[in-house]
């Protein structure tokens, strides 16, 4: 018995041995500007944090009671516009993406030019994605979408303050994180595509399988793992939503547009609430954890999954 | 590359990063430099008095116009006066100046001394942020030279935290064609008056932009709201009163009858853009009208918020100078905002249209012959402070969450303002 | 493509047809924001924005182009962009090509729990990590001087990188693992080690990977302006084109044009890298790894 513990742990310093050259930088820029500002939050989430003196007094579990029974109901609204836009846009931007990208890998000429085009949106600052949205939508006849529906289209009658409302605040918001992200989305799925073997195509076509057959048992069953990682990355994403609100709607009209971490923004850096800012963060984090491992489970990825995420 | 080639530059980097690690530990553990830092400062007396040369880091939001005049003008003269003081003026974003500023305080990185909004003086110094300059000996003479509404905005629990540096309010923004059409000569005298004109108009003639504190006070407040008791400690029975639901219900009926237009709620065009061709009048800061003579030759003109029921209302903006308490040169920061607040850089600056804050400045010729500072000048003595509160922040929130709910929503007025009055009872408390 | 049959090329070139057409009109829908954004660079905007709003250019005016190339820091902020972008992407995918290859290709214990904890770090919102890497960057002396890493590119870059290392560490852990064991297997058998491992057989095999990598993580860097603004926004000779650009916005926010003008200047270079890499990007590890085109 002790000779295979004392086994094991030879083994297991081997291990490390052999792992450190590999990991060690990495796990030391990681531990200090990562791991420990990390550990650094969730302890404050436990405090009352005096910023300038640098007090930390813990106060157990106040915070988060503080954030979940707030009496303007800013943190439900921000928790549901969180998940409406992982709901609404990530599948958008997952099928989008992998049609655009089937779409591209079946052109014979001219692929660069679509996939440029497509993906300037992800380069573009999300700055100036938001200003030229706020401009686009501005509230009077000024705005692009406002002169076209009711100046030149006659659809509707008044000009509508699209930033300033419930639901057409989101849709701005939404519609610009799809924008955004579908060319990320595409450049992804084109580049797993291109290595999908061309024989299993050809195996198929002699088999009489149709343009459709073929994408749905080839290339949907190739592009599993693919979507997996694009999947997490957006549900991440769509917990990180934070720019488009700050520069569209700031959350308004009363906190009906807002998002976690907007309200995580405005309360640190706003209110001087760092606590339940840094409670705001590790709920937003919890919930993502959550969000994958279910997915995971639901959509038996990790079969196919050779190994990636198993979180 | 070679396998050598890799093997020397993997090694050479971890010998860097091991560097950063062995120095990085060291600081890990101090944890608190802020406290240290604040803990120093008290302990120790200030040691420049040995003329020993120092540098004060001024943080400031200025605009292109300012900040050339600072740098051209205001600096130079404080150098001659204080050659061993060298004033390191950095100029931040406006957008985001106040997020720097909290961000400053938990890095222990402050300035020296900021140019900081009004509203948030009390909150920073409830974070401790700031020095209290009514220590100094010689405050309680300073401080009756200011204009008695911008230094009241520096007062909290007892103590000075700033000084006045600019002042502004709201006045109106007149287009003198409109007002013509209306059968108004010039500027309308009163509201009432000016109502009765408009209001068979039949198109909005007086916009606002949102429905925030700064946008809808001098509104509220014209028509005969009352937001708090006189002591900023509670707002129920205030907020609430039958007299500020009223003033509330006036704006919506002028909103109803289309004299009355608020940008975000109703789409409208933006009132810098409108009062050219569509609105009569609008209220605006003195920065619109940044080069006024262009205004005035376009019948664009300021002038004095027009009463309603004998009485005018405004709003007060504007900025103060504050020493930080994480100052090690706290005294020549002291120094540099009595300078900042001294005649000749208030004029100096007065060029640049930053208002002044001396008593002994309203007099003052160059003010009283232009055609824009004279009417602000004259309209602050008929302007509010918002609360001074460190929940300013909060406060505004509620606020702009109440007039949405009315305005957007057409919640019920006085329940609204009954349930806003709560809150904000809660966070003057 | 040899064995197609003849009589489908009709079929073909209409089917190529069909999705230029379909790809075509998404892109132009996709394009209006750009086409927006160039229109209006090219006005003159004076406080108000114009009616009616200009969706095509209805003027060639390159004045605002001037305006924001004469500003004095705009050649500052271009060289630091363009150095902080490059070191920081060079670094941050070298150091997490090497974690990844750990992760994926060596056994240790508590890796997998290591590993979780990195994934977990994606999913803490990071605007909070600011103070305390701002307090950890203060404490770090620069050898020989009594100067700290604030405002100092080093600072900046030695965050930026740590920032992006568990991101790129999860992706090209995928890939690692997605490469055949067998071709390790014949290194060891020839008596090398891991060493020799990654780099004469995983390094040459994943660049296309490691290309894609950067791509995305350049593109990050490039626009990042809260912990530029924190950490070096101090020091006006470290400013970057995204601190530039809010400040253009924060001054002039009606004067949308110079905004406009700076944005498609900072997105050219990006642009053109993108262009130059873009038929070498592949992803094979999220597939079963591959190494074509």
């Amino acid at each position: 018995m002790k000779t295979y513990a004392k086994q094991k742990w030879k083994k297991g310093i081997k291990g490390w041995l052999a792992a450190l050259p590999f990991i060690l930088p990495g796990l030391v820029i990681v531990g200090l500007f990562v791991l420990y500002p990390m550990l650094f939050t969730i302890r404050i989430s436990l405090s009352e944090y005096k910023i300038v003196q640098g007090q930390i007094n813990f106060i157990g579990l106040k915070n988060y009671i503080s954030v979940l029974t707030d009496s303007t109901g800013r943190f439900w609204y921000a928790y549901r516009n969180n998940f409406l836009y992982a709901l609404v846009t990530v599948p958008l931007i997952l099928f989008g993406g992998m049609v655009f990208a089937y779409l591209i890998n079946n052109l014979k000429h001219g692929r660069t030019v679509f996939k440029v085009g497509f993906y300037l949106p992800v380069i573009t600052s999300w700055v100036i994605v938001s200003l030229v949205f706020t401009y686009m939508f501005n509230n009077s006849d000024r705005g692009l979408m406002n002169y076209i529906l009711v100046d030149k289209l006659h659809i509707i009658k008044d000009y509508v303050p699209w930033l300033l409302r419930e639901w057409s605040g989101n849709a701005a918001i939404w519609l610009m994180g799809i924008w955004k992200n579908i060319g990320w989305a595409m450049l992804i799925f084109l580049a797993a595509l291109q290595s999908i073997p061309r024989d299993l195509y050809e195996a198929a076509s002699l088999d009489g399988a149709g343009i459709w057959g073929k994408f749905r048992h080839i290339t949907i069953a190739c592009l599993k793992p693919t979507a997996y990682y694009v999947l997490v990355n957006m549900i991440i994403g769509s917990f990180n939503v934070f720019i488009q609100v700050l520069m569209l709607t700031e959350g308004k009209p009363n906190g009906r547009t807002s998002v976690l971490q907007y309200l995580l923004y405005d309360k640190a850096f706003g209110q001087f609430q760092f606590g339940e800012a840094s409670a705001i963060g590790l709920i937003s984090a919890v919930t993502i954890v959550i969000l994958t491992a279910l997915l995971n489970r639901l959509l038996k990825l990790d079969t196919v999954e050779k190994g990636g995420a198993d979180s | 590359m070679s396998l050598k080639k890799w093997t020397v530059l993997i090694i050479s980097m971890m010998m860097v990063l091991g560097c950063f690690t062995a120095c990085a530990s060291a600081p890990a553990e101090e944890a608190t430099p802020t406290e240290a830092a604040v803990a120093e400062e008290t302990a120790a007396p200030e040691p420049e008095a040995a003329a020993e040369p120092i540098t004060l880091v001024f943080w400031h939001a200025y605009g292109d116009g300012e900040e050339e005049q600072l740098k051209n003008v205001v600096l130079p003269m404080w150098n001659e006066l204080h050659p061993e003081i060298t004033i390191e003026a950095v100029r931040q974003d406006g957008g985001q100046y106040h997020e720097m500023i909290v961000t400053s305080f938990g890095t222990g990185q402050s300035p020296d001394v900021a140019r900081i909004d009004i509203v948030n003086t009390a909150a920073y110094a409830a974070q401790g942020g700031l020095a209290p300059l009514s220590n100094y000996e010689d405050f309680a003479a300073l401080k009756d030279t200011f204009l008695e509404g911008p230094l009241s905005t520096n007062l909290y629990q007892g103590s000075y935290y700033g000084l006045p540096l600019d002042t502004n309010c709201k006045a109106a923004v007149i287009n003198t064609a409109i007002m013509k059409e209306l059968g108004i000569d010039g500027a309308p005298a009163t509201m009432e008056e000016f109502i009765a004109a408009v209001e068979t108009r039949g198109a909005y003639s007086l916009s606002v932009s949102g429905v925030g504190d700064w946008d809808l006070y001098p509104y509220f407040w014209l028509f005969g709201g009352t937001l708090t008791d006189e002591g900023f400690t509670k707002a129920s029975g205030y907020l609430d009163s039958a007299a500020s639901v009223a003033a509330v219900q006036t704006m919506l009926d002028l909103h109803a009858k289309k004299v009355f237009t608020i940008r975000d709620v109703d789409g409208t065009v933006d009132a810098w853009d409108g009062i050219n061709s569509e609105y009569a009048m609008f209220f605006e800061g003195p920065w619109f009208f940044g080069s006024y003579e262009e205004k005035l030759s376009q019948g664009i003109l300021a002038a004095p918020i027009p009463t309603y029921n004998g009485r005018s209302a405004s709003v007060v903006g504007g900025e103060n100078i504050a020493v930080f308490a994480t100052s090690k040169h706290a005294d020549a920061a002291y120094e540099f905002t009595k300078f900042m607040t001294s005649e000749a850089v208030q004029l100096a600056m007065l060029e640049k249209g930053q208002l002044p804050v001396l008593k002994s400045l309203v007099g003052n010729e160059t003010v009283l012959n232009n055609p824009v500072w004279s009417v602000y000048m004259k309209q602050l003595e008929c302007a509010s402070a918002r609360i001074p509160s460190p929940n300013n922040e909060q406060i505004k929130q509620v606020w702009s969450d109440a007039m949405t709910e009315i305005f957007v929503n057409g919640g019920d007025v006085q329940a609204t303002l009954t349930a806003a009055a709560q809150q904000m009872d809660a966070l003057l408390g | 493509m040899i064995r197609r049959l003849r009589g489908k090329k009709a079929g073909d070139l209409f089917a190529q047809a069909a999705i230029w057409t379909i790809l075509m009109v998404l892109l132009i829908v996709f394009s209006v924001p750009f086409l927006f954004m160039i229109s209006n660079s090219f006005e003159e905007f004076s406080f108000v924005l114009p009616y009616p709003p200009k969706l095509f250019p209805t003027r060639l005016d390159f004045s605002a182009y001037r305006y924001v190339l004469s500003q004095p820091f705009f050649p500052i902020a271009v060289k630091n962009s363009v150095i902080n972008t490059a070191v920081t992407v060079v670094l941050s995918v070298f150091i997490s090509t090497l974690s990844a290859y750990g992760f994926a290709r060596i056994d240790f214990p508590g890796r997998e729990t290591l590993f979780k904890l990195y994934l977990f770090t994606l999913m803490v919102p990071s605007f909070l990590n600011i103070i305390p890497q701002f307090i950890l960057l203060k404490g770090i002396r620069i050898p020989g001087t009594d100067m700290n890493l604030i405002g100092t590119r080093a600072g900046l870059i030695l965050v930026y990188v740590a920032t992006n290392v568990c991101g790129h560490t999860f992706f090209l852990r995928n890939f690692f693992r997605s490469l055949p064991d067998a071709l390790s297997e014949s290194v060891i058998v020839d008596g090398g080690g891991h060493g020799t491992i990654f780099f004469k057989v995983m390094l040459p095999l994943s660049k296309p990977a490691i290309g894609t990598m950067s791509i995305f993580a350049l593109q990050g860097f490039w626009e990042e302006y809260f912990t530029a603004k924190v950490l070096v926004g101090a020091n006006e000779s470290m400013m970057t084109l995204p601190l530039l650009l809010q400040r253009l916005h924060g001054q002039y926010a009606t004067r949308w044009e110079w905004v406009f003008a700076a944005s498609i200047l900072a997105l050219i270079p990006v642009v053109a890298l993108f262009i130059l890499f873009q038929r070498k990007l592949v992803i094979g590890g999220l597939t079963q790894g591959s190494d074509k085109e």
